[in-house]
């Protein structure tokens, strides 16, 4: 919104600056005709760019925070680029995944406060707040979600006992 | 008069009959139907893998039984895998060794689950426990000792993993590598067999060959010990 906001302002001065060197040329005391039209001109796009700028203003406050976010996903262990992970808004189906590279674009405009959330098989889930002045590109460092693995099978008949005597004669 | 006889002793039996298993006459079949449409589904979306299994469903049973149905019917358990796994953790002397490994052997294991669909009891806890929180509902591994014919258990080595699922505010135990098939002994191979005794079993049922390290996932009231279970 901000910045939104100062570029129509830079943009109006800019222009005002124009108007204002129309005025002061030396044009105006040669030509009288033109020295009366002037003040009129003058004033109509005055109000002309008050009524851009406003509308600019009001259309900027609109939508206030909506930007893309692109960025980059690696993997807090090692720091190298982490394929194929799944970017989407929360609670949403909207979305994208990292290439190659680790690089994504979010499809769609966000706004503060909503909730990217990046997941991938094996790794630690990872939610993103979008903030009001959210910079452009992120990087995200995924960590590495170990599990404690066991492993029972369902046999259906039982283990030879021959493990248990080797066992005991290691004993 | 008789016919409200009847139906006052059916509303007060309603309940008790719902204790003892509350899914008992449910039709999953559209559940089944569906989980068939996506035969060896890529791994690499989640969300969207849930997503299309659930959406047409709005009963929370029906969501969980058509991800629960799929995984058992599109992951393979790896016996040769569960070999190294059961293997290399008798090596290990100290915990620190054990955790060592579990680092090591959960990159294979992912890899394997992504790339081959094949995995161990963690992987089918893991895959459902991620799919049914990708599809809002709440889920838990759980760890513990899972009792087959012939295994022998040992006090604080235990060996498997399952899932407690909460479905309409209530929680519920399923193992899905075990609903998934059994292992053959004479071909030492993974043979697919879906059985239905380990989705949402009654707890006291479910005890019988399943003790959790947390006893609260045991689900029971009275909760019996574990010297007993080992036995």
């Amino acid at each position: 919104m901000e910045s939104g906001f100062r570029r129509h302002l830079v943009i109006k001065n800019q222009m005002l600056m124009k108007t204002n060197s129309i005025s002061n040329s030396p044009v105006s005391g040669r030509n009288i005709g033109q020295v009366f039209t002037l003040p009129g001109l003058r004033n109509a796009m005055v109000i002309a760019l008050l009524l851009w700028s406003v509308a600019g203003f009001a259309q900027a406050s609109g939508q206030p925070d909506e930007h893309f976010i692109k960025g980059v996903v690696l993997s807090a262990e090692e720091g190298s680029p982490l394929t194929g992970v799944n970017i989407y808004l929360k609670d949403t189906n909207i979305g994208t995944f990292s290439d190659a590279d680790g690089r994504f674009w979010f499809p769609r405009k966000l706004k503060a406060g909503e909730i990217l959330v990046f997941s991938f098989v094996g790794l630690k889930k990872q939610e993103y707040v979008v903030a009001a002045n959210t910079p452009e590109s992120l990087e995200i460092r995924m960590e590495a979600d170990p599990l404690n693995i066991l492993g029972a099978v369902w046999i259906d008949a039982p283990e030879k006992p021959r493990q248990k005597r080797r066992s005991l004669a290691g004993n | 008069m008789r016919l409200l006889a009847y139906t006052l002793v059916w509303i007060a039996v309603l309940p008790a009959r719902a204790q003892v298993s509350d899914f008992k006459g449910t039709d999953f079949s559209r559940a089944d139907s569906v989980a068939k449409l996506y035969p060896n589904h890529p791994l690499t979306n989640l969300p969207d893998l849930a997503g299309k299994l659930t959406h047409s469903f709005s009963r929370d049973e029906e969501k969980f039984r058509a991800l629960f149905t799929w995984v058992c019917l599109n992951i393979r358990n790896d016996y040769r895998l569960y070999l190294e796994n059961k293997h290399a953790r008798e090596q290990c002397k100290t915990e620190a060794a054990l955790n060592e490994w579990y680092k090591t052997f959960s990159k294979v294991l992912y890899r394997e689950l992504l790339q081959e669909h094949r995995t161990i009891c963690t992987g089918y806890a893991y895959l459902v426990r991620e799919l049914a929180l990708a599809s809002g509902l709440e889920c838990v591994m759980v760890d513990g000792y899972g009792r087959t014919p012939g295994t022998r258990l040992r006090k604080n080595y235990p060996n498997h993993n399952w899932n407690a699922v909460r479905l309409n505010g209530k929680w519920y135990l399923c193992d899905a590598t075990w609903a998934s098939g059994k292992i053959d002994r004479q071909l030492n191979e993974f043979v697919p067999r879906y059985d239905d005794r380990f989705f949402l079993v009654n707890p006291a049922e479910f005890a019988r060959h399943h003790y959790p390290l947390d006893t609260s996932w045991l689900l029971v009231q009275d909760k019996p010990a574990l010297s007993g279970f080992l036995k």
